[in-house]
C-alpha cells in the first residue's frame, strides 16, 4: 500500500532550525521550509499539496500566528502548527480556542512528538 | 208672640184659598185678583159650557121650529166663535194676563149681543134681550174692574154709540116711528147709562174700600213688626245687659224674670234655678246694721212701692255661701193690672273691701306719721304749717306741733337765702318738686341742710291748698360728701400731676381709671385703656407674660411688681416699673391700684451695662477659647510630631522594607526579564542539540548499528543536559509572563484536589492527607492554571519535605473577605537562616537536579498578582506551615 507522503511546510527565522527540521523529518515526510511568514505563504501558493503548516512564534515581520492568520484565509484545508521556544501566551490561546492552530509543540522540539501527531493525523 | 200667630193666620187664610191649577200664575197676587181671577175662569168654563148647549138647543131649534128653515148659520157661527173666544181667554188668563182677559170678555159679549141683535133684526123680543144682555154685561163688567174705571165708563158710551147706529141703520127695516125710535133711545140710553154709572160707582167704591182696607193692613203690619221689633230689642238689652236685673213679683216677692249678669252674680246655674226665688233666698241672714234681712227687704220694698224708687246697700249670699255687697236700685212698677218690682244691682264688694282697707291703712299712715324718720309736713303757700310730724318738730329743735304751728316759715326767716321763693314757683310750676336741697334754720339758729319731695294738693278749682312733702336731714351726709369730694380733689389733683402712671383695676383685672401720665407712657386714651384695653399697650413680647404675671397677682392679692415695656402707636418703646397694690374695704379686695414709671433711662443704661457686661464676658470667653485653642492645638501639634515621629520611624522600616522589596522586586524583574530572554535565546541553541543529536542518533540507528551501545549512553547524557537546561528555561520562561491571564470564579478545593491527584503516585502509601474545607462557599477571581501551579508548588515541596512517613493537612478558611489556605506539612522543615530566603529565586535546599529552586518565587509571583499573601512558618525538624491569603471577590 502506498501511502502518500505528507508535505509540511516549516516557518522559522533560523536557519539550523530549518535544516535540522529537514534533515531528521525528510524521510516521513515531504519538507518545505520558509525563513518568514512572507516567505511561508509564497511557499504555500507555489505548493498545492501542502498538508501541514508549522511555524516558530518570533519572526521578524509577522510572526507566526499572524502568518497563519493570513495563510488559513487562502488555505483552509491546510492544518497548522506552532513551534515555539516560549510559555503558551494569549494569542496562541487564542489561536487554539479558534481552532486556527491545531495544536503548539515547545522548543526544544521533539521530533517524535511532531511526527507522531501529524503522522495520527493522516492516517 | 200673638203677632207671630196673627201673622201666621193671615198667612194660612193666604193659602186655604184654593185656585185652581192652571192659576198657579196667580199665587203671589194680592188677594182679590185671585178672587177675579178664579172667578173669571169658571165663568169662561161656565160660559163655555152654556154656550155649547146653547148651540145644540140652537141647532135643535132651527131645526124643528118652522119658524126656521134649516139651520140659521150666522147665530151658529157666532156662537163657535164666542166659544173660541173663551178658549183663548182662558189661555190667556191662564198666562196672567187677567186685565186683558177682562176687556176681551167684556168686549166680545157686547160684540156678540150686537151681533145677534143685528142678525135678528126683525125680532123685537131679541132686541130686548140685547138690552137686558148689555145691562147684565154691564153688572158683571163691575165686577171685574177695580182700577181703570174710566175704561168702563168707555164701554157705556161705545155702547150708547152703537145703539145710536144700529137704531139709526134699522129703524127703516122696522119702520118705525121717529117718536118710537126716539123714545126706545132714550130710554134704552138712559137704561145704560144709569146701570153705567151705578156700576161705575160700585167700581169707585170698591175700589176705595178695598184700597183702605190695604192701607190699614199695611199700617197695622207696620205696627206690629215696629212693636215685634222693639219686644225683641228689649228682651235683648235685658238679657245682655251688663247690669244684673231682676223683676219681682210685688204680692209673693217672687222672682218672674232675671237676666244673664244677674244670674252671675247671684251664682244661680240656670234660668230656671232662680225662678220663684225669694230676695231672701239670696241674702245674708242680716244687713249691715245687724238687723235681720227680711224685715230690712220689707221695709226697702214699702218704700219702692210707696215712692216708685229706692235705692240702697245690700249684703248678698250665694248658694255656695259667699257674702257679696251690692248696691241696688228698686223700682216699681205697673204691667197688665200687675205691680211689678225691678232690681238693678251694682257688685260693690271690691269698693266696700277698699273702703275698709282704707280705713285700716289710714290707721297705719297715721302711725308711720307719727313714728316716721323723716319730717312729714302740709303747709299753706303762706308759710302757715298745716301738720308737721314729731320728726320734723325734732328736726327743727321744737317741743310740740302746737309751738312748730305758730311759726310761719314764710315770714319767719327760716329758709336760708330765700330759697323758699324758688320752693314756691318750683312746685307751682310743676306741681312738685324732688330732692330739693335747702338750708333752714333751727330754733336755736343752727343751720341745717334739708332735702325735701313735696307736691302740691290742690281743689277742684286748681286753687293750691297745701303742700305736703317729706323732709330730710341731710347735713351729715352734705358734710361727708364735701370731705369725700374734697379727698376725691385731692386724689384728683395727686394723680393729674403725678409723675408716676397711676391705674386702678377692679379684682378681675378690668380697669376702671388711669390717670394722665399713664396715658402718656401707654400712648393710650382714657377710653382705650378702660377694661382690657390697657394690654393692646403692651408690647407684644411682654404681652403674654404679663397677662400671665398679672392673672397670678390677682390669685395671690398681694403686692406685684412688674418691668414690661409699653409699644406706643407711635412705635416709641417705653420701659416701666409696674406697682399694684390691692384696695382693701373692710380686709376684702375690691381692686388693686397701681402706679407704672418710667423706667426706659434706667433700662437704657442698664442694657448700656449689659451690654458692656456681655462684650466683656464675651472678649473673656473668646480670649479664654483662643488660649484653650491655642493650648490644644499645642498638644495637638506635639501629639502630631510625636505621631509624625512614629510614622517616621514606620515609614522609616517601611521605606527601608520597601526598599529591600523593591531592590528585591527590581532584581526580580531585571532578573526575570534577563532570564526570560536568556532562556528563549538558549532554546534555540538547545534546539540545535537536540536536533543535532536526534539526527545522530537517527544516523547511527541506520548506519552504525553496532557502535550504538557504546554511543548511546553519550546520546543519553547530551539528552539529559538538553532535558535540565529546557526545564530551567521553562520554569524561567514564568519571569517574563505579562500579568494579563484571564481570571474566572475558581473553586479552590476543586483545584486543591486537582493537584493531589497529579501527586497521587508520590503521596501514595507514605503521607496521609488530612483534609479540612470550610463549609462556606467562596467566589475567588483567579487564574485557574495558575491557582493550580501555586498549590502543586507548595504540595510539592510539602511531599518532597517528608522524607518517611508522615502527614499533610490542607485548612481552609474564609475569614472576613478572604479565603485562608493552610498546608503544613510534617516534614523536616526550613532553617531560621533558609526562611527569609526561600523566596527567592534559584534557592533551593534540593539535592541538585531535583528542584529549580525557582517554584516558590513563582508561587510568590502568583500570589502577589493576584493581590494575596503567603507566608511560611516553619519549626526545623518538626514540619512547615504555608499560609496563603487571597481575596474573595465580594
Amino acid at each position: 500500500m502506498i501511502v502518500k507522503k505528507i508535505t509540511v511546510l516549516y516557518v522559522d527565522d533560523e536557519p539550523i532550525n530549518l535544516k535540522l527540521f529537514f534533515l531528521n523529518l525528510q524521510k516521513r515526510f515531504n519538507i518545505i521550509t520558509a525563513k518568514s511568514g512572507y516567505e511561508g505563504l509564497e511557499q504555500l501558493k507555489l505548493n498545492s499539496n501542502i498538508d501541514v503548516v508549522i511555524s516558530d512564534m518570533k519572526m521578524p515581520g509577522m510572526n507566526g500566528i499572524e502568518f497563519i492568520r493570513k495563510a488559513s484565509g487562502d488555505f483552509p484545508d491546510v492544518l497548522y502548527f506552532i513551534l515555539t521556544g516560549f510559555d503558551i501566551n494569549e494569542e496562541i490561546a487564542d489561536a487554539l480556542n479558534e481552532r486556527l492552530i491545531y495544536k503548539y509543540f515547545r522548543k526544544p522540539f521533539n521530533i517524535e512528538e511532531i511526527e507522531t501527531t501529524i503522522t495520527n493525523l493522516f492516517r | 208672640m200673638k203677632f207671630t200667630y196673627r201673622l201666621k193666620n193671615t198667612k194660612e187664610e193666604n193659602e186655604n184659598l184654593k185656585l185652581p191649577k192652571g192659576l198657579s200664575y196667580y199665587k203671589d197676587s194680592d188677594f182679590s185678583t185671585k178672587l177675579r181671577a178664579r172667578f173669571m175662569y169658571y165663568l169662561c168654563f161656565s160660559v163655555i159650557i152654556a154656550l155649547i148647549f146653547l148651540v145644540f138647543n140652537t141647532s135643535y131649534l132651527h131645526l124643528n121650529s118652522k119658524e126656521f128653515h134649516g139651520i140659521f148659520y150666522p147665530v151658529i157661527i157666532l156662537e163657535m166663535l164666542l166659544i173660541l173666544v173663551l178658549g183663548i181667554c182662558i189661555f190667556i188668563l191662564k198666562k196672567g194676563h187677567y186685565n186683558i182677559v177682562k176687556h176681551i170678555f167684556i168686549s166680545s159679549s157686547m160684540l156678540c149681543v150686537w151681533a145677534v141683535m143685528w142678525v135678528s133684526i126683525g125680532n123685537p123680543l131679541v132686541r130686548l134681550d140685547t138690552v137686558v144682555y148689555i145691562l147684565a154685561v154691564f153688572n158683571l163688567s163691575s165686577l171685574f174692574f177695580v182700577k181703570h174705571k174710566r175704561v168702563y165708563l168707555l164701554y157705556i158710551i161705545i155702547n150708547v154709540i152703537v145703539l145710536f147706529v144700529f137704531v139709526f141703520f134699522v129703524k127703516e127695516d122696522l119702520s118705525l116711528t121717529s117718536s118710537t125710535v126716539i123714545d126706545y133711545l132714550a130710554d134704552t140710553t138712559v137704561a145704560f147709562l144709569f146701570t153705567g154709572i151705578v156700576g161705575y160707582n160700585i167700581i169707585a167704591i170698591n175700589k176705595r174700600s178695598f184700597e183702605k182696607v190695604e192701607t190699614d193692613n199695611k199700617q197695622l203690619k207696620k205696627t206690629e213688626e215696629a212693636l215685634r221689633q222693639s219686644e225683641l230689642f228689649r228682651h235683648r238689652v235685658f238679657d245682655s245687659s251688663n247690669i244684673p236685673i231682676v223683676v219681682m213679683e210685688s204680692k209673693s216677692y217672687k222672682y218672674i224674670d232675671i237676666n244673664k249678669a244677674a244670674l252671675k252674680i247671684y251664682g244661680f246655674s240656670s234660668r230656671e234655678e232662680s225662678l220663684g226665688k225669694t230676695p231672701l233666698d239670696v241674702s245674708a241672714p242680716t244687713q249691715y246694721d245687724g238687723s235681720p234681712s227680711f224685715k230690712k227687704a220689707a221695709f226697702y220694698i214699702e218704700k219702692a212701692l210707696k215712692e216708685g224708687e229706692v235705692t240702697f246697700e245690700w249684703l248678698h249670699r250665694r248658694p255656695d255661701g259667699e257674702l257679696w255687697d251690692a248696691k241696688v236700685q228698686l223700682l216699681s212698677f205697673r204691667s197688665e193690672e200687675k205691680i211689678l218690682l225691678q232690681f238693678s244691682l251694682i257688685d260693690i264688694t271690691e269698693q266696700k273691701k277698699v273702703e275698709k282697707e282704707l280705713q285700716k291703712s289710714e290707721l297705719k299712715y297715721s302711725t308711720i306719721f307719727e313714728n316716721a324718720q323723716v319730717g312729714i309736713y302740709q303747709t299753706t303757700p303762706e308759710g302757715e304749717i298745716l301738720q308737721a310730724n314729731p320728726a320734723l318738730i325734732d328736726m327743727l329743735g321744737f317741743d310740740s306741733f302746737d309751738e312748730i304751728s305758730k311759726y310761719n316759715i314764710n315770714i319767719d326767716n327760716s329758709y336760708v337765702n330765700s330759697t323758699r321763693k324758688n320752693f314756691i314757683k318750683l312746685i307751682e310750676e310743676q306741681g312738685f318738686v324732688k330732692d330739693f336741697e335747702s338750708e333752714w334754720k333751727t330754733k336755736g339758729d343752727e343751720t341745717i341742710i334739708i332735702k325735701e319731695n313735696s307736691r302740691v294738693v290742690r281743689n277742684l278749682e286748681g286753687k293750691t291748698l297745701y303742700y305736703e312733702g317729706f323732709v330730710e336731714n341731710v347735713t351729715k351726709r352734705k358734710l361727708a360728701e364735701k370731705a369725700l369730694k374734697e379727698s376725691q380733689n385731692l386724689f384728683q389733683t395727686l394723680a393729674q400731676v403725678s409723675p408716676v402712671g397711676i391705674f386702678r383695676t377692679r379684682t378681675d383685672g378690668y380697669t376702671t381709671y388711669v390717670n394722665p401720665k399713664w396715658m402718656e407712657l401707654s400712648g393710650l386714651s382714657f377710653e382705650e385703656a378702660l377694661g382690657d384695653g390697657w394690654l393692646k399697650a403692651v408690647h407684644p413680647d411682654d404681652r403674654e407674660f404679663q397677662y400671665n404675671n398679672w392673672e397670678l397677682h390677682l390669685k395671690k392679692s398681694e403686692t406685684s411688681t412688674a418691668e414690661y415695656r409699653f409699644l406706643k402707636p407711635d412705635g416709641s418703646v417705653v420701659w416701666v416699673l409696674g406697682r399694684a397694690e390691692p384696695e382693701l374695704v373692710d380686709n376684702k379686695i375690691c381692686g388693686y391700684v397701681g402706679t407704672i414709671t418710667d423706667i426706659t433711662e434706667v433700662k437704657k443704661i442698664e442694657n448700656e451695662l449689659k451690654k458692656h457686661r456681655d462684650n466683656l464676658e464675651i472678649l473673656v470667653k473668646e480670649r479664654t477659647e483662643e488660649l484653650e485653642t491655642t493650648n490644644e492645638e499645642l498638644i495637638a501639634t506635639n501629639e502630631e510630631i510625636l505621631k509624625q515621629r512614629e510614622e517616621l520611624e514606620t515609614v522609616l522600616i517601611d521605606l527601608k522594607k520597601a526598599q529591600n522589596q523593591l531592590v528585591h522586586a527590581e532584581k526580580m524583574a531585571s532578573l526575570g526579564i534577563l532570564a526570560s530572554g536568556v532562556a528563549h535565546e538558549i532554546n534555540n541553541p538547545l534546539n540545535f542539540i537536540r536536533g543535532g543529536v536526534f539526527g545522530i542518533q537517527d544516523y547511527i540507528e541506520d548506519n552504525l548499528k553496532n557502535h550504538l551501545d557504546e554511543l548511546q549512553t553519550f546520546i543519553d547524557i547530551v539528552n539529559e543536559g538538553v532535558d535540565r537546561a529546557t526545564n530551567i528555561i521553562t520554569s524561567l520562561n514564568h519571569y517574563s509572563r505579562t500579568n494579563d491571564l484571564k481570571k474566572s470564579i475558581c473553586d479552590m478545593h476543586k483545584i486543591i484536589d486537582n493537584c493531589l491527584v497529579i501527586l497521587q503516585n508520590k503521596i501514595k502509601y507514605k503521607i496521609e492527607i488530612k483534609k479540612d474545607y470550610s463549609d462556606l462557599p467562596h467566589s475567588l477571581l483567579a487564574n485557574e492554571g495558575r491557582m493550580h501551579q501555586v498549590i502543586l508548588n507548595v504540595l510539592t515541596n510539602a511531599v518532597q519535605s517528608i522524607e518517611n512517613k508522615g502527614s499533610i493537612s490542607i485548612k481552609t478558611l474564609n475569614v472576613d473577605d478572604t479565603l485562608q489556605i493552610l498546608i503544613s506539612d510534617t516534614g523536616c522543615g526550613i532553617s531560621n537562616e533558609n526562611i527569609s530566603k526561600i523566596f527567592d529565586p534559584f534557592f533551593t535546599t534540593k539535592e541538585v537536579g531535583a528542584g529549580t529552586g525557582l517554584g516558590l518565587s513563582i508561587t510568590h509571583n502568583i500570589i502577589e498578582e493576584h493581590n494575596g499573601t503567603i507566608n511560611v512558618d516553619s519549626i526545623l525538624g518538626q514540619g512547615t506551615t504555608i499560609k496563603i491569603v487571597l481575596p474573595l471577590n465580594n
